[in-house]
């Protein structure tokens, strides 16, 4: 199993001081672009490229691997404390995560958050590494049959994340998955719901959608609301920490001030505990992802949605979600990290990047003079394997940096309303046009934003919104390629089998959870809150 | 004496100037931006970002900046290089393959390439068919007698990739069928699951597929030297149809990485930006960097480029309903 | 007055009439999965739209919300027009200077450093550090283009 190259790498990078210094400067621009919404990772590389060029293969390949690698822990950060997501899958982390900070346990979220992405992006190598020789195979046994398959079971996750408005998530999923339709049509290239705009030929993009659905919305109610806390969620969770109780008995009159957002460690320590706690959840979603990951095709936004999916599906009371179970900000994270250390393999092994970010390394790679193909494992072995360990590496710089620096970012959280609102709609309508290059997108997000505010206000849930938006094109795209591969027969291959009955048996789960009586919810939630009291400073 | 002799040194002076003294001082303090009709990364993008830093070193004291413009597989972007201002600080670069796009007439089309001011190619786009090594076809000449239908990827419907598998298929009578969709390196994927037999697409990105062992050229559409073991399509053209066609394709073929501005640029303008263009794609530097990313490089000025354009665009009305046809 | 909420079920059902009633006049082929989502999801609508004005224990809205919503909704409107007409470097700061002003009733003089803020991380940042040029806006690429 290549374990004396395994340990060599490691040895080598670990003690070869340039390489240490640049993956330690990585860190921070990774988590800085991933921070910054529509900037993300892919742009983040291309710019760094001029600068990787001239050196030496691999400490260019490490440089850009440790960049990369953290980019979704810096998206969580501004997902969790201000509810703007950086890309599609830091959406997922805000669902909880932001709903934490309203709660008054932002610090508990961050500590999760960093956790999590950082076991996720470790196991996510590791199954790399551990994989590496059945690798070929099992990428050749997907074909669309199967991606329309697993893009059908995503879009099943619709029903469960939405909590208790089944109905209006219902409609919530299908609208999504109508936007995702804009565009040129597959099958005969004709434009749908285009209206003559060449800017929507392409569809309406990912970041558009999650801009307007989360950052939009939330800057707009902390404009009408004047503050982040919301004093009756704060009070439903009462007793937890004494400076909630405190926001309770605050007047509704904006413009006031929002509660100082006190992080302390004890907060961060809590909630990278909350990993060692579902260690099980995380080593799943970390599975899920990194195997879904490898398979190019499916996208690294559904695979990290995916894991949010099945986390809110496996846990006692799914309706609970979005309220801020510390879970789903686990399961989120575990699945953005975890999917760009699976989608790296096609990526070498095949020069076919399994995601977008993959693309840009994988020209980054050929630059360097690496040839990506099944060259890789027999002659370019210490190559691979340092490029697994530098993963692994950048997540735990990535790590300690960012919990020593924990209490200051949270400040952010605190910032004072007045002031977040125009900064970040501007940064969001900026993202937007970075990402798509277009203005016209700057008209959508005002549409669209609007309509995702009165979602918000009415009780519309928006997670399923983003999953169709993310599964559509997946699911219609791989469809008609089944049909026209292989007709219907295409389904009855072994593993499309499997898939169906996982499909059946996810919505026969949902059909049999929601019999429930309502205690065991109450039950439940009470549990999840009972934790031991941890005294602040 | 002394007046003779300056004047003999003016003469000699004046004689080894350069014959197209392109004032290359011209952009000097001026920002010019680059447009690449794609989103960041990948094949023009790489050589756009490229190219400008070498053009920066032939025109002192100008800034290229590059803006990504993609959308609607690279129309926006040639949109916008189209109707910028032409004063040489706005040009750009996008697929050779928007060619049929204005042959076809395609709606969203608002350029007409006719007129833009063409500054130079840096490579050949030499479109090639390769086939998996998987399937059961070991020559071009299997597939062409083939008595079931042959599964072909291609990009999405109406790119250039779509439309000359129509051209192999409608014109030289190739039995395929067609299935569109596959992006990016996805065609090779499919290739090595199984699921197709074959695909067209550029030499140079297909290269390293075929190097590794997943496929074989099995014929070329360009008449370019390429690819010089490999048959080439004329061989196969047998009427007027299928001849005019294979010679669009072929000749769209010289022209690959191109370089152009918006129609109206005055001719000082251009002719400094041809001429740093052409110095940046010699340079001995650019050459290395360009050959240590396996970018090849075969360049051709402006005026060759325009030339070519011209002589495409103005094809007989015949050759534009044999695409009509094959494209619909 | 509208109630919001039976407001964005109306819009809802109308996006989905829409957007069947375009799917028909689509090819087949084009218009087949819109249609599988687009005429469930009518149906779904329709019976939401019904359910809201049914309802007869509307949730309870605070009064103060409605002008307030306008107001910021407004804002939004505004800074979504002021960046596309007049760019990102040029509006951005101003946008965030007068909403700090107007609307955040910060002093003058913060406002003006904020503005500046916003003008130093759009140019040094995104345009000067990163090489990206931004949006100039559609007045300037007007008179400039």
């Amino acid at each position: 199993m290549h374990l004396d190259v395994a340990l060599s790498t490691l040895v080598h990078l670990l003690t070869t001081p340039q390489l240490l210094f640049l993956m330690t400067i990585a860190v921070p621009m990774g988590i800085f672009f991933g921070s910054t919404p529509g900037l993300g990772g892919k742009l983040g590389l291309v710019l760094l490229i001029p600068i990787v060029f001239g050196m030496p293969a691999l400490t260019g390949a490490v440089f850009l691997c440790a960049m990369h690698a953290v980019v979704h822990t810096g998206g969580s950060i501004p997902s969790i404390l201000v509810g703007v997501p950086g890309d599609g899958p830091a959406a997922a982390t805000v669902l909880d995560g932001y709903a934490m900070t309203k709660k008054g346990l932002a610090g508990r979220a961050l500590g999760a958050s960093f956790g999590a992405s950082t076991v996720g992006g470790l196991l996510g190598a590791v199954f790399l590494g551990l994989s590496l020789s059945i690798l070929e195979p099992m990428i050749l046994m997907f074909s669309p049959a199967e991606f329309f398959l697993l893009a059908l079971l995503g879009i099943t996750f619709i029903a469960m994340l939405s909590g208790n408005n089944f109905l209006k998530g219902l409609i919530s999923g299908f609208f999504g998955l109508m936007v995702a339709f804009i565009g040129l049509d597959p099958s005969t290239g004709d434009e749908r719901y285009t209206f003559g705009q060449l800017f929507l030929w392409d569809g309406v993009s990912i970041i558009v959608s999650v801009l307007s659905m989360f950052a939009i919305p939330e800057m707009i109610s902390l404009g009408v609301k004047g503050r982040s806390f919301d004093p009756a969620v704060a009070a439903a969770a009462a007793g937890k920490s004494e400076f909630v109780a405190r926001a309770a008995a605050e007047p509704v009159s904006p413009p006031a001030r929002p509660m100082k957002v006190k992080v302390s460690y004890a907060q961060i320590w809590e909630g990278m505990w909350d990993v060692v706690v579902h260690k099980w959840l995380v080593l799943r979603c970390a599975l899920l992802v990194a195997a879904i990951g490898v398979i190019p095709g499916l996208g690294g936004d559904a695979a990290a949605w995916m894991a949010y999916g099945h986390t809110v599906q496996s846990s006692k009371n799914p309706e609970t979600f979005g309220t801020g179970r510390v879970e789903g900000v686990i399961g989120a994270e575990t699945g953005s990290c975890a999917k760009e250390a699976g989608s790296l393999l096609p990526t070498l092994f095949f020069g076919v990047p399994g995601s977008s970010g993959m693309a840009i390394m994988l020209g980054a790679f050929l630059m360097l003079g690496l040839q990506p193909g099944p060259t890789m494992l027999t002659e370019h072995l210490d190559i691979v394997w340092s490029l697994i360990w530098a993963l692994a590496i950048a997540n735990v710089i990535c790590v300690i940096m960012l919990v020593a620096a924990a209490p200051w970012i949270a400040k952010l959280g605190s910032v004072k309303a007045g002031f977040l609102i125009p900064y970040v709609i501007v940064l969001a309508l900026l993202g937007c046009y970075i990402y798509g290059g277009n203005w016209q997108n700057l008209v959508l997000i005002a549409v669209m934003g609007s309509i995702g505010y009165m979602f918000k206000r009415h009780d519309w849930p928006r997670a399923p919104f983003v999953i169709g938006v993310i599964l559509g094109p997946i699911a219609e795209d791989s469809l008609l390629k089944s049909l026209a591969l292989g007709g219907i027969g295409f389904f009855f291959r072994p593993i499309s089998m499997v898939l169906v009955a996982l499909i059946i048996g996810s919505i026969a789960f949902y059909i049999y959870r929601s019999r429930k009586p309502a205690l065991n919810k109450a039950a439940a939630v009470k549990q999840d809150l009972g934790k031991p009291e941890v005294k602040h400073a | 004496m002394l007046k003779r002799l300056l004047a003999i040194s003016a003469v000699a002076l004046a004689a080894t100037a350069p014959a197209h003294a392109a004032d290359n001082n011209i952009f000097n303090g001026k920002t010019i931006t680059y447009i690449v009709a794609t989103a960041p990364g990948g094949g023009y993008d790489t050589y756009g970002r490229l190219t400008v830093r070498y053009m920066q070193k032939y025109l002192p004291g100008s800034r290229f900046v590059v803006k990504n413009v993609p959308g609607a597989g690279h129309i926006v972007g040639a949109n916008t290089i189209s109707a910028a201002r032409p004063d040489g600080l706005t040009i750009g670069t996008f697929n050779t393959g928007l060619v049929y796009d204005q042959l076809l007439k395609r709606p969203g089309v608002r350029f007409d390439l006719n007129k833009m001011s063409w500054i130079g190619k840096a490579s050949n786009d030499t479109r090639a068919l390769v086939v998996s090594k998987k399937s059961p076809y070991k020559s071009f000449d299997e597939i062409l007698n083939s008595k079931t239908p042959v599964k072909f990827a291609a990009s999405g419907i109406g790119s250039a990739a779509y439309i000359e598998t129509r051209i192999l298929q409608d014109a030289l009578h190739v039995p395929i069928q067609i299935v569109p969709g596959y992006d990016g390196n996805e065609a090779e994927l499919a290739m090595l699951r199984n699921e197709v037999v074959a695909q067209i697409g550029t030499a140079n990105s297909l290269e390293q597929f075929v190097n590794n062992g997943g496929g074989y050229f099995a014929l070329t559409i360009s008449e370019t030297n390429d690819l010089p073991m490999v048959p080439k399509a004329s061989q196969y053209a047998k009427d007027d149809r299928a001849k005019k066609l294979v010679a669009l394709v072929s000749t769209l073929s010289h022209i690959g990485r191109l370089t152009v501005g918006p129609p109206g640029m005055p001719p000082a303008q251009l002719a400094a930006l041809r001429e740093a263009l052409m110095a940046s794609l010699k340079d001995p530097g650019f050459l290395a960097e360009a050959k240590k990313l396996d970018l090849p490089i075969v360049p051709a000025s402006g005026a060759e480029v325009e030339a070519l354009i011209k002589q495409i665009l103005n094809q007989g009305t015949d050759t534009v309903a044999y695409l009509n046809h094959a494209a619909s | 007055m509208l109630e919001g909420r039976i407001l964005i079920s109306g819009i809802m059902f109308a996006i989905f009439l829409a957007a069947v009633g375009f799917a028909l006049t689509y090819a087949p082929d084009a218009r087949l999965l819109p249609l599988t989502v687009g005429i469930p999801g009518l149906i779904l609508t329709a019976v939401q739209l019904v359910k809201e004005l049914r309802e007869q224990h509307p949730e309870k809205i605070d009064p103060r919300d409605f002008p307030r919503e306008v107001r910021m909704l407004g804002w939004f409107f505004l800074f979504v027009g002021g960046l596309v007409l007049f760019g990102f470097i040029k509006a951005g700061p101003v946008l965030v200077a007068s909403y700090l002003y107007f609307a955040g009733k910060e002093k003058w003089y913060v406002c003006l450093i904020a503005g500046a803020v916003v003008a130093g991380i759009l140019y040094g940042v995104f345009e000067w550090f990163l090489g990206l040029p931004l949006f100039e806006g559609l007045v300037f690429q007007w008179i400039y283009g």
